[in-house]
């Protein structure tokens, strides 16, 4: 596979620094992830995936790609750089465990004992999935990148 | 004549806002519009965390709901706006054959195949298109001032969703207006409610929600009507002293006659009077 800086650079090269993005990130407008300055090292290689916590304080709202008059899609580098930054190490807790329980129960909540009276009450089908979904789900993962994260 | 749906309820309305898909199961069924539970539904894989820790996990787990649906020669309905973006963006990657055929290497691994034939619907979207049908079916006209919030994942990437624009969206709105609403001018730009950051940045995530809380208050709306459970959670349970949120499907059931405990109105933090 190429790696993040053939994948993102690319696209970050693209960027004409207009600043399009950085008005209208609202993580940027309170203190998080800063779009446009993070484009201008992405097209130079100058990023450390495996320190920079402030990739996962992008919302993915998405409104910095559809703003960008130059196709550079600062939303989807943020997303490679953010891969290869969990591939480092560089995750969220949160994030780690949502993966695990998406392997163990096909979800990325949980369903506990209020979801099932909830769904009882209001009449609603139990929802459980069968076994042969969550054995497809898990291979999935194991044959894909999340694997990675996934304590068996 | 379209294909029937396959109702995808995803994992955060089916696990912690059951209520929300009671209210979409009763519009959908007063509007006579067919449709079974996908079976075998896991999460989408969500677009926000996992979506970017493992690209491809998320496009095999999306392709293996879009083969289930192609399967049964059904197309997808979502209630979330998570849902809609993650299946939407998946099925448009798919439309190329590279990458489907890369794809489909390891869908195999588990008897599965996927051949690009699945469209992917939002419960907003379905809704647009049937004016007639859901003025005909009010029965109590919700004469309140409201303001919409249409969320992110509903409107971008809009070359890919193609359900609404990002600079004043109107899809909510209009179809909220049938039901005798008063929809009040919202933001041009709705602003993110901060959603996508809750559990990774929990005091980041409030900030940004503060945003549009604070404007859809000064606003005169009596409550924040969204489509989407991920900003449903973030007004009903996140916001201080701010607005009451009402669910899209929510407001469209009431207007239809629905017992509001009936559809679990009982179990909103934030309680609106009607």
């Amino acid at each position: 596979m190429e790696s993040w800086l053939e994948r993102a650079a690319p696209l970050a090269a693209l960027c004409q620094q207009c600043g399009e993005c950085a008005a209208v990130c609202p993580s940027q407008k309170h203190g998080g992830l800063r779009p446009a300055e993070l484009m201008a090292r992405a097209a130079v290689g100058a990023c450390r995936p495996e320190s920079e916590n402030a990739l996962w304080l992008c919302a993915r709202c998405m409104s910095c790609s559809e703003r960008c008059p130059s196709d550079a899609d600062p939303g989807e580098v943020i997303a490679l750089l953010r891969e290869e930054a969990a591939g480092r190490g560089n995750v969220p807790s949160y994030l780690l465990d949502e993966a695990n329980r998406f392997v163990r129960t096909g979800l990325c909540f949980p369903r506990t004992g209020m979801t099932r009276k909830m769904r009882k009450e209001l009449g609603l089908p139990d929802g459980e999935i069968d076994e042969r979904s969550l054995d497809e789900c898990a291979e999935l993962v194991r044959r894909t990148e999340l694997g990675r994260f996934v304590h068996e | 004549m379209s294909r029937p749906f396959y109702l995808f309820s995803g994992c955060l309305i089916s696990t912690r806002l059951p209520f929300l898909e009671a209210s979409s199961r009763f519009v959908l069924d007063r509007l006579g519009i067919a449709y079974e539970d996908l079976p075998g539904a896991t999460c989408c894989v969500e677009p926000i965390g996992l979506r970017t820790m493992a690209h491809d996990t998320w496009l095999a787990s999306a392709a293996r709901l879009l083969a289930i649906a192609e399967e049964a020669d059904r197309n997808i309905l979502t209630l979330c706006n998570g849902c809609y973006m993650s299946l939407r963006e998946a099925s448009h990657a798919l439309e190329d054959r590279a990458l489907r055929a890369k794809v489909n290497e390891v869908l195999r691994s588990i008897g599965r195949e996927y051949h690009g034939g699945t469209e992917v619907h939002h419960l907003p979207g379905v809704l647009s298109e049937r004016e007639k049908e859901i003025r005909a079916s009010v029965v109590r006209p919700m004469d309140i001032p409201l303001v919409s919030h249409p969320g992110c994942h509903m409107l971008r990437p809009s070359g890919v969703l193609e359900l609404d624009t990002s600079f004043r969206p109107e899809v909510v709105d209009r179809i909220a207006s049938w039901t005798g609403a008063r929809m009040v001018r919202g933001e041009d730009w709705p602003s993110c409610c901060g959603g996508g950051l809750s559990g990774i940045d929990e005091e980041l995530s409030t900030r940004l929600l503060s945003g549009p809380a604070r404007s859809y208050q000064a606003s005169g709306a009596r409550a924040v009507l969204t489509p989407c459970p991920f900003c449903f959670v973030q007004f009903d349970i996140k916001q201080r002293g701010g607005l009451p949120v009402l669910f899209l499907a929510e407001l469209v059931a009431l207007s239809m006659g629905a017992a509001p405990e009936r559809i679990g109105m009982q179990y909103h933090r934030s309680k609106l009077s009607l």
